[in-house]
């Protein structure tokens, strides 16, 4: 006898012929034939379970002959129960031959049968026409058939799920059959009822096998209720609420017995496939109950939805309904919201003022429960369970929070009043030694949510403002502040202080609020330098926030902070990004005193120290640093960025300075007594010359630059303002030591952003300086690394850009920058194509350039030929560039034909004329290609020629021309 | 009157997000000045990978889906300057399934799009460079591209 999986591959070889061949009607049937004989020798064996994927094998096949031969091979299934019966009656009479294991066979022939048609993805009008003319009147016949085996008890389990197994499936495709036939309700009454059946009897949470069955009717009501409601009738769907909510129900039971015990533990699927049913039924009747809330029917709905909300109270770990639910009650909340016409009509058909009051305060009643359930559900579980479901945790009280936004934004100040009385009272319990800190947490998690959302637009922000006040008065802060920072399960509830003190700043911004700033400070500094970096990190962003956003409040504090500052300063262990965010606070707080003496001051006293703890480490260093030490010193750089941004001033200040403060600013700073600018150079040159061991470094040359550059446009001048041939002076020193191609970029990105500044006032010598010093000094450096010359071009695009006259007539750009440039076009990486594009477009377009500009350049490129240079280099390397390129090219072709049309068609023609390409481009092509091009005079057109010459001259085609 | 596909479209992905979101990822609407919601603007947080340079931290993107969406494919940003070799200088993302002549469909949905640029941030593309620093950083130079991002990810930290 074959083995079963030598059986398994004749039914494969089957399929294959099946598939790929075109059969008669005779081969069709005969094949059949051949196939009900392999299944009736498999069913003949006696071991139909092992042989089960042999035969789901074949009657795949059979279903592949009924989708391709329906007049051939018309009701399968008929044919099918023939065949098990060995009778040609009609199906009610075969099935009542069908001994057990047939049936079961039957079962699995129709389950297959849908099943391999949605798989397969079967959509032909004819075949959908043939299953609702053939085949659903025998799958009725079957059911009506099973449904009077139940009713006399002789359906056994197995056969049970594997009825309800084909019903599903059945189910799924009648609910999602998206053609000509469409179903009706009465068109599968039966199908439906059957599974009603299971509801009839009670509930019986201790059969197993009960419970296995009813999981699948729920799911099959489910599912017909999330994809098509309308093939249940309104009978039935009335009868599916009642079955599910109404009082003493079966949906009761189940609540009673399973939901709200600890069953639900054991039947996570059963449950599952309760609450969606329910939430699909809810989701359905949504608009009548949100209109309904004061009559019984609809308040006992609510209240069993509120009671699978709530599962007894059920904390978050011990949950899985509570989630699924908030989707119900944020659509019921949003049925308020979206549809408020509807309600005014509602109220103004009623005419009653004592039902709209009754109806909103209802309403509000309803909402407040809900959010009381969630307040408690996202309280901190005990700590030992916390840290097992920590990323859970959080994930739902996200999904919480953003429920409470919905309700925040319906019942506005109600709930918000709401949260605050909660955390007071509790705020009081704990001044009387009652532990409340998770009732607290949760609160202050919520009101921190609420605020963030809310705060953006000052009109809500103002709505908060007396909350804010109420919180603030109470005792908040001195309880967290009693808390130990080492405790771990106090890292949380922390945390969420932290969080809702930083949403809070709208509040301390205020004159009133501004009171708290010191306690706030206090406890946020205490925090910073504890030892737990993700609370050190989430307080220096507090910190920072609420330095930047009330600094004028915060002067007063100045000598705290510094003392604080300098501590950071010198601690090791204090982690750099924390260091940097508070030297950027002190300084924005610093920037905000009127008297610049005062300011000059704190930054003196920052910076001389910042320069002194590097001078004295970089003595220490011998010839290389550890990684400690590195990241110290980088750390300390990125204080003095943080300096710098955060002393240039915003557009707030210089939109208030007057003349005459503006005035006495520019002086102060131009004098600059305390010789802050002095200080900042000596650390830029500490540690680009003075420190071997990381002076190449890219992150110290970029925190170097960043430095400098956070001076450059400042309106009135400042203490980062250093002045032009300072910063030329600064940036050739740079590249006088500089050999780490990584960190020479940083450079040229300082120096483009000087030119852009600048250029107004800077004049040919300071370029020629620079040219010369940093460029032409350095151009083998340079030469060696095509991202470097890419850099060294970036920038004298940029001074064409800006002022051309500054550099076209110097002889280094001559004799250095545009051989480099013409060679730089026949690069293969993209970021360099695209900057020697930009060079040359610049160039040939000059933008900014003035009358005596152009004819330089026109001198440049037809008397010293660089045009003609350009042109070949072009041709050449546009023609061998890789499809995804050519976009940089075109633009060069726009330009020189835009620009010099006749020069550009005679060195077009020298060109292309002698290129070495495809014999097929004869010289007739050639010229036409030329003609064209100059036809186009620069216009978008060229494109379309440049490309089509292009696919000529590299045997392609345009992936786009259908023609291909 | 009728809300337009655009609308249709993105209530419905507001219902799918609230159904089915990926775990540690957030994506809400935006507000108004009268405190409705904007859903053409959401504020999104996106986690990165556990075991990856970008653990420990999620980072913030607005997503703007145009009138013309699904049709149209959203515009993801992160925060200006976001350092990642497919990030544009401006925040946008350069991704394949976010580009209209690409891989865009108007099935695909808030779920994949977030997931994808999960995805991204721990295996940039390096064939389709947005930002010139830290795609060469990503190419040439390994240590200052691995501090860079994880210098990031603390600004970026999650809260707990």
């Amino acid at each position: 006898m074959p083995s079963r999986n030598c059986r398994y591959f004749g039914a494969l070889t089957y399929s294959v012929v099946i598939t790929n061949n075109k059969l008669e009607d005779s081969q069709v049937t005969d094949l059949v034939d051949l196939i009900y004989s392999h299944i009736q020798s498999l069913i003949n064996d006696g071991d139909v379970l092992g042989n089960n994927f042999v035969i789901q094998k074949l009657f795949s096949n059979l279903l592949l002959l009924y989708s391709k031969y329906l007049a051939a091979y018309p009701n399968p299934v008929l044919s099918f129960a023939q065949l098990l019966t060995k009778l040609s009656e009609q199906m009610p009479t075969l099935l009542r031959m069908l001994l057990p294991v047939q049936l079961e066979l039957l079962l699995i022939f129709f389950t297959t049968l849908v099943e391999d048609s949605f798989r397969s993805n079967v959509n032909s009008a004819a075949m959908h026409r043939s299953i609702f003319e053939d085949l659903i009147p025998r799958l009725i016949e079957l059911f009506q058939y099973l449904t009077l085996l139940r009713s006399q008890g002789h359906l056994l389990h197995d056969l049970t799920l594997h009825s309800l197994k084909c019903l599903s499936a059945w189910m799924s495709y009648i609910a999602n059959v998206n053609a000509e036939i469409r179903y009706e309700p009465q068109h599968i009454r039966i199908l439906k009822l059957y599974t009603f059946l299971f509801f009839e009897k009670n509930l019986n949470a201790e059969n197993d096998e009960y419970l296995d069955e009813v999981q699948l009717c729920l799911h099959i009501l489910g599912e017909v209720f999330e994809t098509n409601p309308n093939l249940f009738t309104l009978d039935e769907k009335q009868a599916i609420l009642g079955l599910l909510f109404d009082h003493a129900s079966w949906g009761h039971s189940f609540l009673m017995e399973i939901l709200l015990t600890d069953s639900r533990f054991e039947h996570e699927d059963l449950v599952n496939a309760f609450v969606d049913l329910a939430l699909y039924v809810l989701q359905h009747n949504m608009i009548r109950l949100s209109k309904t809330i004061l009559e019984p029917a609809s308040q006992s709905i609510l209240q069993i939805a509120m009671a699978m909300t709530d599962l007894d109270g059920a904390s978050f770990e011990n949950d899985q309904v509570s989630e699924r639910m908030l989707e119900f009650w944020e659509e019921f909340i949003n049925v308020y919201i979206d549809s408020g016409e509807v309600f005014e009509t509602l109220f103004e058909l009623r005419d009653d003022a004592e039902f709209k009051r009754s109806f909103e305060y209802q309403r509000s009643q309803i909402l407040q429960q809900v959010c009381r359930i969630y307040w408690k559900k996202i309280h901190i579980p005990a700590f030992g369970v916390f840290t097992t479901v920590k990323a859970e945790f959080n994930s739902y009280r996200r999904t919480v929070a953003d429920f409470f936004l919905v309700a925040y934004s319906f019942l506005k100040a109600d709930l918000y009043k709401l949260l605050c009385e909660a955390l007071l009272a509790n705020l009081k319990e704990a001044d009387q030694g009652n532990r409340c800190l998770e009732d607290v947490e949760a609160t202050l998690f919520l009101l921190y949510n609420i605020n963030d959302d809310a705060v953006y637009f000052e009109s809500q922000a103002n709505a908060l403002l007396p909350f804010s006040s109420v919180i603030m008065h109470s005792s908040m802060i001195q309880q967290f502040r009693s808390l130990k920072l080492d405790d771990p399960s106090n890292k949380l509830p922390l945390s969420t202080f932290i969080q809702y003190l930083s949403s809070n700043v709208f509040y301390f911004e205020t004159n009133e609020g501004s009171q708290y700033l010191g306690s706030v400070l206090d406890v946020i500094f205490l925090i910073i330098v504890s030892n737990d970096s993700s609370l050190s990190l989430l307080a220096s962003k507090t910190a920072t926030r609420i330095c930047e956003k009330c600094s004028r409040h915060l002067i007063q504090f100045l000598p705290n902070l510094e003392v604080i500052i300098l501590e950071m300063l010198k601690n090791y262990e204090i982690d750099g990004l924390i260091r940097l965010r508070m030297f950027n606070a002190y300084t924005v707080v610093a920037r905000t005193c009127t008297d610049e003496v005062q300011f000059a001051e704190a930054l003196y006293g920052m910076l001389s120290q910042v320069k002194d703890t590097a001078a004295s480490l970089l003595r220490s260093i011998e010839s290389s640093c550890s990684q400690v030490q590195e990241d110290y010193l980088t750390s300390l750089l990125s204080c003095v960025v943080g300096v710098a941004k955060g002393s240039s001033l915003t557009d707030d200040i210089t939109e208030v300075m007057s003349e005459e403060r503006s005035q006495f600013y520019r002086d102060y700073w131009h004098r600059d007594p305390m010789e802050i600018k002095s200080v900042v150079l000596s650390i830029i040159e500490l540690f680009m010359t003075e420190a071997p061991a990381i002076s190449d470094l890219p992150i110290i040359v970029e925190k170097c630059t960043l430095i400098v550059k956070a001076g450059f446009g400042e309106e009135f001048g400042g203490p980062f303002e250093f002045g032009q041939n300072t910063v030329i002076d600064l940036v050739q020193n740079m590249m006088s030591k500089l050999r780490n191609p990584n960190a020479v970029p940083h450079v040229f990105s300082l120096i483009e952003c000087f030119v852009g500044v600048e250029y107004r006032t800077l004049d040919r010598s300071q370029v020629e300086l620079l040219s010369t010093l940093v460029f032409a000094k350095n151009i083998d450096f340079l030469k060696s690394d095509p991202d470097l010359l890419k850099g060294a071009i970036d920038v004298f695009s940029k001074i064409i850009e800006c002022k051309p006259s500054l550099i076209i007539l110097s002889s280094f750009f001559n004799s250095t920058i545009l051989p480099c440039a013409v060679d730089g076009v026949q690069s293969n990486e993209q970021f360099i194509i695209k900057s020697i594009s930009k060079f040359w477009n610049n160039l040939l377009n000059l933008k900014k350039g003035s009358r005596e500009d152009q004819d330089i350049v026109q001198g440049l490129l037809i008397d010293l030929a660089w045009g003609q240079l350009l042109t070949n280099s072009l041709v050449v390397t546009f023609l061998k560039a890789p499809r995804s390129n050519l976009d940089h090219y075109y633009s060069i072709f726009r330009s020189l034909l835009g620009k010099y049309p006749v020069k550009f068609k005679q060195w077009l023609v020298v060109i292309v004329l002698l290129l070495e390409i495809s014999e097929s481009i004869g010289m007739k092509e050639r010229d036409l290609f030329i003609n064209q091009l100059v036809l186009t005079r620069g216009r978008r057109a060229a494109n379309d020629v440049l490309k089509a010459f292009w696919l000529k001259c590299n045997h392609l085609v345009e992936y786009n021309n259908q023609n291909f | 009157m009728s809300l337009s596909l655009c609308k249709v479209r993105l209530q419905e992905e507001r219902k799918q997000w609230r159904k089915d979101h990926p775990f540690g990822f957030y994506a809400r609407p935006k507000k108004t000045a009268d405190g409705t919601l904007d859903l053409t603007r959401w504020d999104a947080g996106i986690p990165g990978k556990s075991n990856s340079l970008w653990a420990e931290a999620t980072y913030p993107v607005t997503i703007t889906f145009s009138d013309e969406y699904p049709s149209k494919p959203p515009k993801v940003m992160f925060p200006p300057g976001f350092w990642h070799p497919n990030v544009y200088p401006s925040g946008t993302v350069c991704l394949s399934i976010l580009n209209e002549s690409q891989d865009w469909r108007p099935a695909i949905t808030l779920k994949q799009i977030v997931l994808g640029i999960q995805e991204l941030l721990t295996n940039p593309n390096p064939d389709s460079p947005a930002q010139e620093p830290a795609w060469k950083a990503f190419s040439k130079d390994r240590a200052t591209y691995e501090k860079k991002v994880k210098e990031q990810a603390k600004k970026y930290a999650n809260a707990t």
